[in-house]
């Protein structure tokens, strides 16, 4: 066996909120690594997460003095962790974190919402270039993301 | 019990949700509506605006119906419990929503996953068929395994 094996990696996985959140916890599941959730809190978010490590998020919303707030909450997680990989599952509020990860070194791995089957996300076409590995979950999604990898529907 | 919701989705919902109340009320139904944002108030149904992710959980395991819209987490988490459900996509032309959710909802009707409703006028034979429908075994997802390996190959 590799011994690069047993070195489980570091990866910051970003939820948005809700339906993002589950799916990037159903996209790592089993997966070994030592991980950081990254997500947008409400009060029962570290409740529904007993166990991980949280890092809060705050949510831009179109809003530019949360945007530069998310830069640097994002600045300082990936400072702080300094990921091997960042796993996300779309949304605005994870694109700092992406980027930010990828100048210090990280790989991207960008997973499409299970919600797309035909047109893809904003926040997914904008990382796609910069993903080193996209999945969708729906077949009809790789005519707009060619080196894109079909994963089939997290259910 | 059946279950019906409408996701956290800024649109109101009334086209789902008052011919449910309506037809609770014609056949005595148990229903518990999550009412997100829709403006229309129930008469013939228990309902909650929002709740918190356990407690829908729970209402999803207790019921033997799940009534939702047409939102992928909505499906997805009713499904996690192997529940018949019945899927109404919003249209935004009718100003339910923002996206198109009849494409997904095409997808999972025909892979066998759920009862879709286009027309709001099927909704009762839907949820009557639903009584008693299967959903279609979902495959495992491949994306943990790809993830895996990208990580360690």
């Amino acid at each position: 066996m590799n011994s690069k094996q047993n070195i489980p990696k570091k990866v910051i996985v970003l939820g948005a909120g809700g339906g993002h959140l589950t799916e990037a916890l159903m996209a790592i599941d089993g997966v070994p690594m030592r991980r950081i959730i990254a997500t947008y809190c409400l009060s029962h978010t570290r409740q529904s997460l007993k166990g991980e490590k949280v890092f809060c998020l705050i949510d831009p919303h179109g809003n530019l003095l949360k945007y530069m707030i998310n830069l640097l909450q994002s600045l300082y997680m990936v400072l702080k962790v300094r990921p091997d990989f960042v796993v996300n599952t779309g949304g605005g509020m994870t694109l700092a974190t992406s980027l930010i990860g990828k100048l210090f070194g990280a790989k991207l791995i960008y997973v499409e919402s299970g919600a797309r089957v035909c047109s893809p996300s904003k926040t997914g076409s904008f990382l796609y270039k910069y993903s080193d590995m996209f999945i969708v979950q729906w077949k009809p999604m790789l005519k707009h993301f060619p080196r894109a990898v079909y994963g089939g529907v997290l259910l | 019990m059946m279950f019906a919701m409408v996701g956290t989705n800024p649109y109101s919902f009334d086209r789902m949700v008052r011919p449910l109340d309506m037809l609770a009320g014609k056949y005595h139904w148990d229903i518990h509506i999550q009412l997100g944002h829709t403006d229309y108030i129930p008469v013939n149904c228990r309902y909650t605006d929002f709740i918190t992710r356990e407690k829908m959980l729970e209402y999803i395991d207790k019921s033997n119906v799940v009534i939702c819209h047409g939102g992928f987490g909505s499906i997805r988490d009713a499904l996690a419990f192997n529940k018949p459900v019945v899927a109404i996509p919003r249209r935004p032309e009718f100003n339910e929503s923002q996206d198109y959710q009849e494409e997904m909802v095409r997808e999972m009707e025909k892979d066998g996953y759920v009862i879709a409703v286009y027309d709001i006028e099927g909704l009762e034979s839907a949820i009557i068929s639903a009584q008693g429908f299967v959903p279609e075994k979902r495959p495992e997802s491949r994306i943990p395994g790809l993830i895996e390996d990208f990580m360690y190959g």
